[in-house]
Parts: C-alpha cells; structure tokens; sequence
C-alpha cells in the first residue's frame, strides 16, 4: 500500500464520535459604527498610513512622497510603471521601487486589505520599499468573517491579506518596520 | 532531580536574564489580554474554533481526500508521507530532479520535528531559514526556543557579535533596527539566488483545495515569489473544511501568538503562477496515533500559535531549552509525552498545574488537564522518578494511617531539625527553610478546648 492509502486506512479505522459542523453564522461578531475610521486607526497601529485619493492617483502618489518614475504596478491608471507581468524575469525588477496594486477588501478589525494577484506574478508585493494598495471605500467590512464571504473575495491564484509593512520583533521584541517586505504601507482610500 | 529541573538550575543561575526572559514573555502574554478583551465575541470564538477542529478531527479521511482532489485540480501536486524520514525523503527528491542545492525556508515546526534540515545539508543542500529569528538560532547552530519567537532568549548585543562574525555588521553596533536591516540585505542575496523555497502550512481548506501561510516578515511570500519550486510541508491535523473556518482562525492566531489584530501576511496559495511549481506534503508521522488516544486527541487541536508558553509561569521562568522535546512549555511537553514517555517524561515535572494554559488556548486544548493526566501514569509506564515514587509511598501510608500520622505529629517538634533541614533535602537547596513543626497540632489543641470559635 502506498503512504497515501495507509494513512487514510489508519485514520478510517479509528473511531472517533461523529462531531457535527458548528453553526457560525450564529457568532455575534463585532460592529463598528464608523468602519473607515476604525480601518484607518487599525491601519495606523499595524504601522502603516491611510490617505484620500486627491484629483488623480498619481498626484496623491506624488502627495505621499512617491517618485512616480519608478514604479511598478500592473494598474492601468499608471502607464509609465513597470507592469510585472511583462518582465521576462522578476529577479530583474530589483527591489528599490513602489508596488502600487488595487485591494478588494479592507477589514476594520485588523487593517488588512485582501490583494488577490490577478496576473501571474506577486514578487513585487514583498520585494518593493513601498507598497501602496488602492481602496474603494465601502468595500470596508468589519471582521474576517466578512471577509472571507465577501464577494470580492473569489477564487485566484494568489492572494494575501496584507496589515501594515513587513515587521519583526525578533531581537529583543523591539518592533522594526521592513523585515523583508515593504518598508512602507500606504492604503489610499476612494 | 527531572531533566527539567535540572535544566531549569543552570538556566536561573543568570538571575537578571531569567527575570528579563519572564517579563519579555508575559509582555507578550499580556498584548494577547488586550486584544482578546477588545472582542466581545472572544469566547465565543475559541468555542467555534474548538468545534471546528473538533468537526474536522471526527471526518479527517473525508477531508483529507477533498483537499487532495482540489488542490489537485488546481495544479497542485500532493505527497503523502507516513514519517518523518519519508518526508524527508520526498523533499530530497524534489531537490534532486531538479539539481536544486539552494532551499530558503520560512518557520516550521514540522521541518523541526522532522530534523529536515539536517537530512538535506548531509545531501549538500543549503538550507537558509529566512525568518528573522530563526536566521539568528540556525547561525548560532542552536535550535529555537520558542515556537513564534525563535530568538526571545538572545540578548540583542548577542545578535550584534553574531552578525559582526557572520554578515560582518559594525563593531559594537547591536541596534535592533540596524540589524534587522542589515539581515535583509544578507536574505535578500539568499532569496534571490535560491533554487527552491519551502514554507509551512498554517491552515490547509479542503473545500478550495488551497492553503493559507502566515507570517510577519513577509517571508514566506519573498521565497515563493523567486523560486520556481515552492515545496509546503504539513502535518496532516492541519486541515480545516471551509473558507469560513479560516475567518474564525485568522481572528484567533495572532491575536493568541503576539496580541496582533492579525499577521501582516495572511497569504492564501491556491494554484501556482504559471510555468511553476507547487509540491504539498502531507505528512503523519505519529498523528494518526494521537487520534486514536482519546486521552490526547484534543492535542491535535492546537494551531501552534505559543500562547500557552507566554503564559506558563514556569516555560518564562525556565527558558525553552529546559525542556528535553523541540517544542516546549505546556505544549511541548503533551507533545512529548505523545512521541515518547520514556525519551520526555522528564518534562513533566515543569507545570505547576496552574491550568492558564488551558485558559488562553484559542482552540480550548485542555493542556493542563491532560499534562495531569500524564502525571498519573508516569508509574504505569515506568517513568515515574523512583525518589518521588518512594516519597509518596510514605506519605500514603501515613495519611491512611490516622494513630501513625498523629503519632508522627507529636514526636515531629523533637526531632532535631538538622536531621531535615539539610543541604541532603532538596527543599533546602536553593537557600530555604523548612517550617517548623508546631509543638501541639491543631487537632490537639481542639481536643485541649482551645480553640474556641469568635463570639
């Protein structure tokens, strides 16, 4: 038999009382009066920084300090950057840029924004200094619970529920902002 | 003396590093009290996840069998391995075909139980662990001691000489932010050179045939995101049916781990980006043993987020290399006793039988309650220590024997102290006394009508 087969054969043949599903749709979970200001507070104290779109994209780009030249970004707002999925190889997209991406969903609890990965590469999510993600506002939820029966949160191929920069507090627990990922966090709401 | 009280001696002969160890955990201990108290639903919560686990551990074939086909069909390719060693297998091979010598990896506790990454370094694989932490213990050729913080008992100035040796970091200079900085330079060199990545998995969701990793630093994604081979390893407890589970689980995990609303990355992996590769393993490796004891079963419920450990007054006290299995505190030292009574019964004398642990479990594993069930079968299965064997053997005849035991108390107060109060009692060891016996004992100042109730 194989490994496979074998396991499944000893798991089988233990009996364990049949233990039904639990009901969760029936967790009161918590509401919040204002969602975006919660949002923005979580955002905040996960370390990163919440903004309102201006005119344009690229002016509240360049508002928060970004160089507009050198960005990359699969968003069709933004021409001039470089679209990850048209690099022959992501190794060569370096790591000393901004990642500007669209999130579906922001969730009020824990300031995370669901970024699925529409096209077929997400290097540039965790390898860039900066990421910035764009948000329409009312697709703000108040728990994971929420989240996860979302529409918006539909099948892809990748996807990542993204709270604040890349972080660590390995050394002594002292919070450091830019482990390996994003240094910077910027969400611009909509 | 049991290995861990053995262990627990030299590590608190540091005082200062011992008391700095305790508050550094119960920091932590206490960011998990702050956000389980900012949720309403909290206990509700750990009830759902309980139930869940509890769901999937009574139909885990079933489940098992779904993920297998879902993720299959989303290009996935899933192993199975009956043990450690098969697992260890399977990762080699893969290594292998494709001439692979470079593997970056982010934390798991199963590569540790399985002693993965010294299996491939024999085979000549180089094996960089990329969280931060657990770059710091591998460097200094130490295993971690604690499962989500890897590092907690190295001292900042000790990462400081590490890198200076190691990454060749400024003299002197041991500022976190510095050498956090510093280490991402040096991973990144890794991530970008290596050949295959390796990452755990935290939730695997049979319904969708996909699997959610968690972590921090952003990891796990960085390895991924540059290799065309990404191997998952995980043990095969590790299911849960639905996406809705995984929105109970995110709430609970950091919230539990670190007293984080939620990880930075909550990465869900569903099918490979194209011309790539995707390897799952499967792995037993005692799991299906562990189900059939109903004693134990509840231990496969734990989603290893360590909150039983910054909780344990005696895991904070002690540090995690007192404890003789790779995974310590309360959690470890059930997992232990589940591999193997004889090689880690040892451990079992480190709980005070306090039961926070129980309390703080986001899954509602009842440790406690079953490190005392372990307790009660340390002689069954000879591994109780034969003093303490001996101890109770007496005390057991003189509390049964009541003319004994008040016979004993009268002639206690004449026997000279020295006799018991000695560096032979291992009471007195640490600089304590024994009490003194009364000269008359309660119950025969009751009988003298001496004590009298207040009016």
């Amino acid at each position: 038999m194989s490994a496979r087969e074998d396991i499944l054969a000893r798991l089988r043949g233990v009996a364990v009382e049949d233990k039904a599903m639990p009901e969760l749709s029936s967790i009161e979970s918590i509401r919040f009066e204002g969602k975006v200001a919660h949002f923005t507070e979580m955002v905040k104290a996960v370390g990163g920084e919440v903004v309102e779109m201006a005119e344009s994209l690229e002016q509240t780009l360049a508002e928060c300090g970004v160089d507009c030249a050198n960005l990359v970004s699969p968003l069709a707002e933004l021409p001039q950057a470089v679209n990850p999925d048209a690099v022959e190889d992501v190794h060569d997209l370096g790591g000393d840029y901004t990642s500007v991406v669209r999130g579906k969903i922001g969730v009020a609890e824990n300031g995370a924004v669901w970024v699925p990965v529409e096209g077929n590469r997400k290097a540039h999510l965790f390898a860039c200094k900066h990421l910035v993600i764009v948000l329409d506002k009312s697709a703000i939820v108040d728990t994971m619970h929420d989240a996860v029966a979302h529409p918006s949160f539909k099948a892809v191929g990748y996807g990542a529920f993204i709270s604040g920069p890349s972080k660590t507090a390995d050394i002594e627990q002292a919070l450091v902002m830019g482990a390996h990922g994003a240094m910077r966090a910027t969400i611009i709401l909509y | 003396m049991s290995y861990h009280a053995k262990k627990a001696k030299a590590f608190l002969k540091n005082e200062e590093r011992a008391s700095w160890h305790d508050r550094a955990l119960y920091a932590v201990r206490e960011k998990r009290d702050r956000q389980a108290c900012s949720l309403p639903e909290w206990e509700e919560l750990r009830c759902a996840a309980s139930a869940i686990k509890e769901h999937t551990l009574s139909h885990l074939a079933d489940y098992l069998e779904m993920f297998e086909r879902n993720a299959t069909a989303n290009g996935i390719v899933v192993h199975w391995a009956q043990s450690g060693e098969e697992m260890n297998a399977i990762v080699a091979q893969i290594m292998e075909e494709r001439g692979a010598k470079h593997l970056v990896k982010s934390k798991s506790m199963l590569a540790e139980e399985c002693d993965l990454a010294p299996y491939l370094e024999k085979r000549g694989v180089e094996v960089v662990e990329t969280d931060l932490g657990e770059r710091i213990v591998q460097l200094m050729h130490c295993p971690p001691s604690h499962i989500v913080l890897p590092a907690i008992h190295i001292k900042r100035e000790e990462v400081g000489e590490l890198f200076e040796e190691k990454l060749a970091t400024e003299k002197g200079n041991s500022d976190p932010t510095y050498l956090t900085h510093e280490a991402r330079k040096h991973l990144r060199e890794k991530f970008l050179s290596a050949d295959v990545s390796m990452t755990g998995v935290n939730f695997a969701i049979a319904s969708e045939g996909a699997f959610a990793v968690c972590t921090n630093e952003g990891n796990a994604d960085m390895g991924t995101s540059f290799t065309d081979t990404h191997i998952a390893i995980m043990g095969l407890e590790k299911i849960v049916p639905n996406m809705e589970s995984l929105g109970v689980f995110t709430r609970l995990l950091a919230r539990s781990a670190t007293g984080q609303p939620i990880t930075t990355y909550t990465s869900i992996y569903r099918k490979p980006e194209e011309g790539k590769q995707i390897h799952l393993v499967i792995v037993d490796n005692g799991r299906t043993e562990s189900l059939a004891d109903e004693e134990h079963r509840n231990m496969l419920k734990c989603m290893r987020c360590g909150a039983c450990m910054n909780t344990c007054p005696v895991y904070r006290r002690t540090g995690g290399y007192s404890y003789s299995y790779f995974i310590p505190g309360p959690l470890g030292i059930n997992l232990g006793m589940l591999r193997s009574p004889e090689a880690y019964g040892g451990n079992v004398s480190g709980c005070s039988l306090c039961y926070s642990c129980s309390g703080v479990c986001p899954a509602k594993v009842d440790l406690a309650e079953q490190i005392y069930k372990w307790r009660q079968q340390m002689s069954p299965l000879g591994v109780a220590d034969a003093k303490k064997k001996m101890m109770v053997k007496m005390m057991n005849l003189l509390m049964r024997n009541p003319k004994l035991f008040n016979s004993a108390l009268k002639v206690a107060p004449y026997i000279p102290r020295f006799i018991y109060n000695n560096g032979m009692n291992p009471w007195c060891r640490s600089g304590r006394e024994m009490p003194h016996f009364a000269s008359k004992s309660f119950r025969v100042l009751w009988r003298e009508g001496k004590i009298k109730k207040e009016e």
